[in-house]
């Protein structure tokens, strides 16, 4: 069981990986720009470890054999101070000092068995699933100017049809309102209560390595009394211009007021990069 | 037929290079000359005709196993099964740290059985000074030439322990390398730019405080009982064949998956974890306290053992945060994070005894809060 607990874990998750980058849902893990070294590295590990395994398969057939075989002159079971005993454990990964300890090793048995179960259920067997907004909602909005900066300076001048909520909030932040005023915006996201009776951001999670990371990124929406027709964390999509805030708060002076609003359901790339 | 195969295998046995062949590859230096006799006796006629079907054997079973697990995914791609959405993050956060862990646990273990069959000890051992201090000052640099993440550098550190590296030498490089990593550096200019000397604080803080939890352990009276007593076990029995320079191939095969199933479940443990407080923790809370000269160092070190983030990236992630923190609190969590978080002390506890990682860490936590709260003072 210890010796193989590696191999299965590994394999697991090399399937795993490889099934989620062969139907696109390895994004929704980790960004895409790790996409082929994670492939790349599925793979050899995956060799590597078929290969391992291959050789410690027949290892273990050769010495069931042996064992039957064998004359009471080289008892496996015996645990002497001989200098094969320490290359059996070492095998086994069970050193000297868990043989003395039954019962540690019997739940570091149970522990194992739990862990690979673990593994198969959550890598195997559910559906690859994004971060939901919940959770989304108790991490604050990236609002800082520096995250955002670095890609703006691409960004003015550029077809902006393409734009995601990511590229708006970036040009926002680092160009403030002029870069912005008057443009028109078409994107989808789910709804950020920023704590605004009219005005609501739609945002998205932004990944900057993996899903641990995740951080909302959003634009506000002028949408007054938003919250008796719209649930928070419920996706839309929309068309609007950017315009100076209809309702005179300070806090938010630019605005996408929206020409068309609709609900959608999640899409399947849920995060901006 | 009894006939052919016996002389077969007697054929096979006679010849010195096929007797040594079935035998796992450590244990053949000490067999072949201490027990030359007993390899023979292993290769009795009545072994024969099953050992030919071996091979096919075992390729079924892996064949099997694939196909299963594969089965398995194929089987179930959107299965109704839907959780709550706190058990759904749970198990997306914690899947996200183990497939983006993967591929760097991956290349670390290759690295490491290279460096352990391929690497011969005259190239290794004479460019490291003899000097102590030296010596893990330029193990702690080692990190430029090999930029694996800081899960990556485990079974590389076990490794190196194997070839005959100390424990505080190991320590060092552990605590060190994803800092003082060409990736991590570059990523760390790109996000803070040479201002409030950030970088300089984040690689000369690094650097040092490695190196001084090194000399430290040195200190100690035995530092090899700072090892588990398992992990010291392997090191004794793969002592024996060092110089042994025979079917490398095979033996870093079997390697590649011992040390799998050494660092492999301590990952899932780990992430497991880092998933669970995750969903347990406000993150808000933390970051509320981004402007406070003190408790800002103080937050941003929780948040760095709580998010177990790659070393390579993490300066994007505080940037990203949306608070203003103070500049010691951002060198704080760019030092601790990459040395100690959750799933780093689970992935140490395969190599060093749970008192050495509560001694560590709590010196390192200490060294990063002082110099965190030193960069605050003095501004």
């Amino acid at each position: 069981m210890a010796r193989w607990i590696g191999p299965l874990l590994a394999l697991v998750a090399v399937v795993a990986t490889l099934w989620l980058a062969a139907t696109g849902k390895l994004a929704l893990y980790i960004h895409p720009r790790y996409t082929v070294f994670a492939v790349v590295m599925a793979v050899i590990g995956g060799v590597a470890v078929l290969a391992g395994s291959f050789f410690l398969l027949r290892k273990d057939a050769k010495d069931a054999r042996a064992a039957v075989h064998d004359h009471a002159d080289h008892d496996h079971a015996d645990h002497a101070d001989h200098s094969d005993a320490a290359h059996d454990h070492d095998h086994d990964e069970i050193g000297p000092g868990l043989l003395a300890r039954p019962r540690l090793l019997r739940s570091l048995t149970v522990g194992r068995v739990l862990i690979i179960a673990g593994a198969l259920v959550a890598l195997l067997i559910l559906p690859p699933a994004a971060l939901t907004s919940a959770t989304a909602q108790n991490r604050a909005l990236a609002t800082s100017a520096d995250a955002l900066q670095a890609p703006a300076a691409n960004l003015v001048g550029t077809d902006t049809s393409k734009f995601t909520v990511k590229d708006w909030a970036s040009l926002l932040r680092s160009g403030g309102e002029s870069a912005v005023a008057g443009q028109t915006v078409q994107i989808s996201g789910y709804l950020l209560d920023n704590g605004d009776a009219d005005v609501v951001y739609v945002a998205r999670l932004m990944v900057t390595c993996c899903a641990v990371d995740a951080q909302p990124v959003g634009v506000p929406v002028y949408l007054p009394d938003w919250k008796k027709d719209h649930k928070a964390n419920s996706w839309v999509k929309l068309t609007g211009r950017f315009q100076q805030n209809p309702s005179g708060s300070g806090a938010v002076p630019v605005v996408i007021v929206p020409s068309e609003f609709a609900g959608i359901s999640e899409p399947d790339q849920p995060y901006v990069y | 037929m009894l006939m052919t195969t016996t002389i077969r295998s007697e054929a096979r046995a006679r010849h010195p290079e096929d007797a040594l062949f079935e035998r796992p590859a450590y244990l053949r230096s000490v067999r072949s000359s201490a027990y030359p006799s007993r390899v023979v006796l292993t290769r009795e006629p009545t072994v024969a005709p099953s050992r030919r079907r071996t091979p096919w054997r075992a390729l079924v079973i892996l064949a099997g196993i694939l196909v299963v697990l594969i089965g398995v995914r194929v089987a179930t791609p959107g299965s109704g099964i839907s959780l709550t959405d706190i058990a759904q993050d749970f198990v997306t956060l914690s899947l996200s740290v183990v497939i983006e862990s993967l591929p760097f646990v991956i290349l670390g273990v290759l690295i490491s059985t290279v460096v352990q069959l391929w690497v011969p000890d005259r190239w290794f051992f004479a460019v490291l000074p003899r000097n102590g201090l030296l010596r893990r000052g330029v193990l702690s640099l080692l990190g430029v030439l090999l930029p694996v993440c800081e899960c990556g550098n485990v079974p590389l550190a076990r490794g190196l322990v194997v070839r005959g590296l100390s424990v505080p030498e190991a320590m060092t490089f552990l605590l060190a390398a994803p800092i003082l990593n060409p990736i991590t550096i570059v990523t760390t200019v790109q996000a803070f730019g040479w201002s409030d000397g950030i970088v300089v604080w984040r690689v000369l803080g690094g650097f040092l405080i490695a190196n001084a939890v090194g000399w430290l352990l040195t200190r100690h009276p035995d530092p090899d009982s700072l090892l588990t007593p398992d992990f010291r076990a392997a090191c004794a029995a793969h002592a024996h064949d060092v110089d042994d320079r025979a079917h490398r191939l095979r033996r870093g095969a079997g390697m590649v998956t011992a040390e799998m199933s050494a660092v492999l479940p301590a990952l899932f443990v780990g992430s497991a974890l880092a998933g669970l407080i995750q969903v347990a923790i406000s993150r808000e809370a933390l970051v509320a306290l981004g402007g406070d000269p003190v408790l800002s160092v103080l937050a941003l070190m929780t948040l760095a053992f709580v998010v177990a983030m790659c070393s390579n990236v993490d300066a994007f992630f505080v940037l990203s945060l949306g608070s203003t923190f103070s500049p010691g609190a951002i060198v704080a969590f760019l030092v601790f994070g990459p040395m100690i978080d959750v799933k780093m002390l689970a992935l140490m506890r395969t190599t060093f005894t749970a008192r050495t990682l509560v001694v560590v860490t709590a010196v390192v936590a200490l060294a990063v809060a002082a110099l965190g709260l030193g960069l605050n003072l003095a501004r």
